[in-house]
């Protein structure tokens, strides 16, 4: 009945397997998916996985650094595979373990002949069969072992026991007559009583209008027009300030859209993204904390061995682990880490710790932080290759432009930050068109059209501006803007087109259905969610539903989900970084940028080890 | 002489004047003075010896996800081939280099670094302090669509700090030659050749217009650029690093052995 077992050591080597008709290849796709599903996501807490229509369930051996993975048929519902796992394990470690604690080769050497125990052990479980639960006789209920003196009512406590019973009577009957009033027979009075009730609930309101009202007319005030006005009235009604030699916009009447000299001066800055630096107190704890690292993973020689084999080795416990990982669950969500995924982290880590056998000097709180440490590097560093600049050249080569759209919810900072890509962009010589698809906020258009005038000041390119903004106004449709802009770009030579979108909430499903369908019609190479880095809890429930509305209005087989996060307004969060990790745990995604800053400098690149130290200090 | 004996004399009457130094400057606290000496040379010559000797004797297996690593590896290490998953930790194992003209074998440790992106990075700066050979394990049957991953790797790789310090010998192995769609060996260079041309400019950028922000130099640890300016890039440029490119496969061949893992063995035996 089952699809496959396996056996392997954390380092890829399969120890043994077995599956149904022999078939290779049964397993080794399912259980790479596991792998990159479970473990390097830091799922480990669920024991159980699907993939297609197979559904595994699994244990982690971390004693010998062992995991034991079981598929069958999803639809198949196998009550023996949990008891059978254990089994196992207990049973291949019993026989293997010299073998296994022997080290790599001897694992590799070692020719693991488990197939007939595993046959038996595989019998035993389905023949036990879990019996369905008994009814409880009379005799064995709790009631028939009370005495008949508890049973009996005293009267000294009548009191409360009937007031709570003439309540419940009177309350039922009003109830009843609230909902049955169309089917009852109704009396003539009890219309007039009620249509006396009604009217008197709804006067209160009247009475408080007609108050105002009478306030309002003590004494006769001469009206005054918006649109009219005297001679009189022009110096009241001048807003224009004499020093402001203000021309349309509120632009400053120069003609290079505003810059000052020092804003000039970013043009001098470095092509690359600087990686973000998290204060912290001393510089030189990220530079030492690699060197630290790697001695603790060296095993102990020599000397060590012999006290090792004194003073006898501890295996990690649910319980020793689960005080520890609690303080660590508290202090991540002190530093703004979404509460269930603080709890989902250290469940990943208490499983992979799990029967962990500790070295000589290394303390439980100790070993707990470095393990913890791993896993939130391991989120926060990308699974796939970020390199935007690359995929531009490559869709310049293909002649066609290169389509990032940001979405997000309400002021978060999508146009903020998209000038500042921009503003990279075009210091690494790319000519970018902004499409302005936030058709609804006042001042959007406006907005992005002050960055367009700044950014062209700043690099200067002759008649063809480096920077334009293509918009259509207020009130029309996102996609079909976005549509014409990648058009235009396509025609003009644009390399990059940026699509801003209004923000909107998760909850709001036209807006979600409006974005899903933006995103499918144009089909962007990036989507970029906009996350401020302030938000906590909320953050995975953004992304959650984000990431669910792009997937199921998208009428695609493969729909194009997130594909990166920015992170904004970093430099307003001192060290409680906790939301980039709540970030990229809901959506697998990479951080591609993070904002510090209204300016357009203000940009970085994730730097993980920075992070998880800020973190975890 | 003269001059030096008046010093001395005077040295030693004011000696003689402290009779308690005398009594320090018995001869047998100058015999125990002089024996800790001699104990502490010793053991900081024999800690010097012992470290010199473990320094940098790993070769490090490494590659992106897939490329056939960890299968290449049991190859090498046991002549037995496993099947194989997704590694989530490193593999390490002792390996004795073939007798070489005068007889002595070298005994290396062969390091396999898991190739997912989220680990290895972590897993890589744990043993590069160690390297003394680094083999870069691609996948030839795929070479074409992974290409941009294998060349930033490759990129990380040569940039990095302390690979620039140790400058190890790089053996560019172009595994699964087995497979149909294989590449030779003369083709993956021209490809990655041409994706590190690109690649090296898109992060040149960097290296010139560095703003004197020193966590930033070792955050990014890249201060070199590959190869020569005004040319496109070729692995003969770089002078700091001995590239070689073999063709081996780590699969199970009609008479139940490895097909080609030969010239993964001689340059290995050649560290």
């Amino acid at each position: 009945m089952l699809d496959f077992f396996t056996i392997f050591s954390k380092s890829g080597l399969v120890l043994w397997y077995y599956a149904f008709q022999d078939v290779k290849g049964n397993f080794t796709d399912p259980v790479n998916a596991f792998i990159k599903s479970v473990i390097l996501q830091e799922r480990g807490g669920s024991a159980a996985f699907v993939h297609g229509t197979v559904q595994m369930k699994y244990m982690q051996d971390n004693e010998f650094e062992l995991i034991f993975v079981v598929g069958y048929q999803k639809i198949l519902t196998l009550s023996y595979v949990d008891k059978l796992i254990d089994d196992v394990h207990r049973s291949f470690r019993d026989r293997y373990r010299q073998q296994l604690l022997d080290g790599t080769l001897a694992m590799l050497t070692a020719d693991f002949d488990f197939k007939s125990t595993f046959a038996h052990l595989l019998k035993n479980a389905e023949h036990v069969t879990v019996l369905p639960k008994q009814m409880k006789g009379f005799s064995e209920s709790k009631k028939s072992q009370k005495t008949i003196e508890s049973l009996k009512i005293k009267k000294t406590e009548p009191t409360s026991k009937k007031n709570d019973r003439r309540n419940s009577e009177i309350e039922k009957p009003k109830a009843a007559e609230v909902i049955d009033p169309p089917k009852e027979e109704v009396n003539p009075d009890e219309i007039a009583r009620r249509i006396e009730e009604f009217k008197r609930k709804k006067t209160p309101k009247a009475t408080k209008t007609e108050k105002k009202q009478k306030k309002g007319k003590t004494g006769k005030q001469m009206r005054i027009w918006d649109q009219g006005g005297s001679a009189k009235d022009a110096a009241v009604l001048d807003y224009s300030n004499p020093n402001d030699t203000s021309s349309t916009n509120g632009h400053n009447g120069r003609a290079n859209g505003g810059i000052t000299e020092e804003e000039r001066g970013w043009i001098q800055g470095s092509q690359h993204i600087q990686e973000l630096v998290v204060e912290n107190d001393s510089e030189a704890e990220t530079a030492a904390s690699p060197d630290v690292a790697p001695s603790n993973r060296k095993k102990s020689t020599g000397i060590f061995n012999l006290f090792s084999n004194l003073v006898g080795s501890k295996a990690l416990s649910k319980d020793d682990l689960a005080n520890v990982l609690k303080a660590m669950s508290e202090h991540l969500i002190g530093k703004n880490v979404a509460a269930e995924i603080a709890e989902k982290m250290c469940d990943s880590v208490s499983a992979k710790l799990e029967g962990k056998v500790l070295g000589t000097f290394e303390t439980i709180a100790s070993t707990v932080k470095q393990s913890l440490q791993e896993s939130l590097v391991q989120i926060l560093t990308p699974k796939r290759r970020v390199d935007i600049l690359r995929d531009v050249l490559e869709a310049q080569r293909v002649s066609r432009p290169y389509v990032i759209a940001f979405c997000g919810v309400n002021g978060v900072g999508k146009s903020t930050n998209l000038a500042k890509i921009s503003f990279w962009l075009m210091k690494n010589g790319f000519r970018v068109l902004i499409a302005a698809c936030d058709t609804f906020r006042a001042g959007a258009v406006e907005q992005l059209r002050t960055h367009e005038a700044r950014l062209n000041s700043l690099y200067p390119d002759g008649d063809q501006p480096k920077c334009r903004l293509y918009e259509k106004g207020y009130g029309k449709d996102a996609a079909h803007i976005a549509m014409q802009a990648i058009n235009a770009a396509k025609e003009q030579g644009y390399d990059i087109v940026m699509i801003d979108t209004a923000g909107r909430m998760q909850d709001n499903e036209p807006l979600m259905r409006s974005l899903s369908k933006l995103v499918t019609v144009n089909s962007p190479d990036l989507v970029l969610f906009v996350g401020e880095a302030l938000v906590g809890n909320e953050a995975v429930d953004q992304l959650q539903k984000f990431n669910q509305a792009l997937a199921d209005h998208s009428n695609m087989v493969n729909p194009h989900c997130i594909d990166g996060i920015v992170l904004t307004k970093f430099d307003t969060i001192d060290d409680k970084v906790g939301a980039a990790i709540s970030m990229t745990y809901t959506t697998g995604q990479p951080i591609v940028f993070v904002g510090t800053g209204q300016s357009y400098p203000d940009l970085r690149s994730l730097n993980p080890k920075a992070v998880v130290n800020a973190l975890l200090k | 002489m003269i001059f030096c004996c008046d010093v001395l004399k005077i040295d030693m009457m004011t000696f003689t004047s402290y009779p308690d130094l005398m009594d320090l400057l018995d001869d047998s606290n100058i015999v125990m003075i002089l024996s800790t000496i001699v104990i502490i040379l010793l053991t900081t010559i024999l800690y010097v010896l012992a470290r010199g000797k473990t320094e940098r004797s790993s070769v490090l297996f490494v590659g992106i996800s897939g490329a056939g690593k960890t299968q290449l590896f049991a190859q090498l290490v046991s002549g037995q081939t496993k099947e194989t998953v997704t590694s989530l930790k490193e593999n390490e194992a002792m390996y004795n280099t073939s007798a070489d003209s005068s007889g002595k074998t070298k005994q290396l440790t062969m390091v396999d670094i898991p190739g997912s992106s989220s680990i290895r990075s972590q897993i890589f700066d744990n043993f590069k302090s160690k390297v003394r050979g680094l083999l870069f394990v691609v996948d030839s049957g795929n070479a074409q669509r992974n290409i941009k991953d294998v060349a930033v790797f490759i990129y990380q790789l040569l940039t990095d700090e302390i690979v620039n310090k140790f400058q190890p010998k790089i053996l560019i192995a172009c595994n699964k030659q087995d497979l149909l769609q294989a590449k030779s060996k003369r083709v993956i260079q021209g490809l990655l050749e041409n994706e590190l041309n690109t690649v090296r400019k898109t992060q040149s950028a960097r290296l010139s217009h560095e703003d004197d922000d020193t966590s930033d130099a070792t955050a990014s640890g890249s201060t070199v650029f590959l190869g020569r300016k005004n040319e496109s890039f070729q692995f003969q440029h770089l002078n700091k690093f001995d590239v070689k490119f073999c063709e081996c496969s780590g699969e199970v061949g009609e008479e139940n052995g490895p097909i080609e893992i030969d010239e993964v063995k001689q340059w290995i035996d050649s560290l």
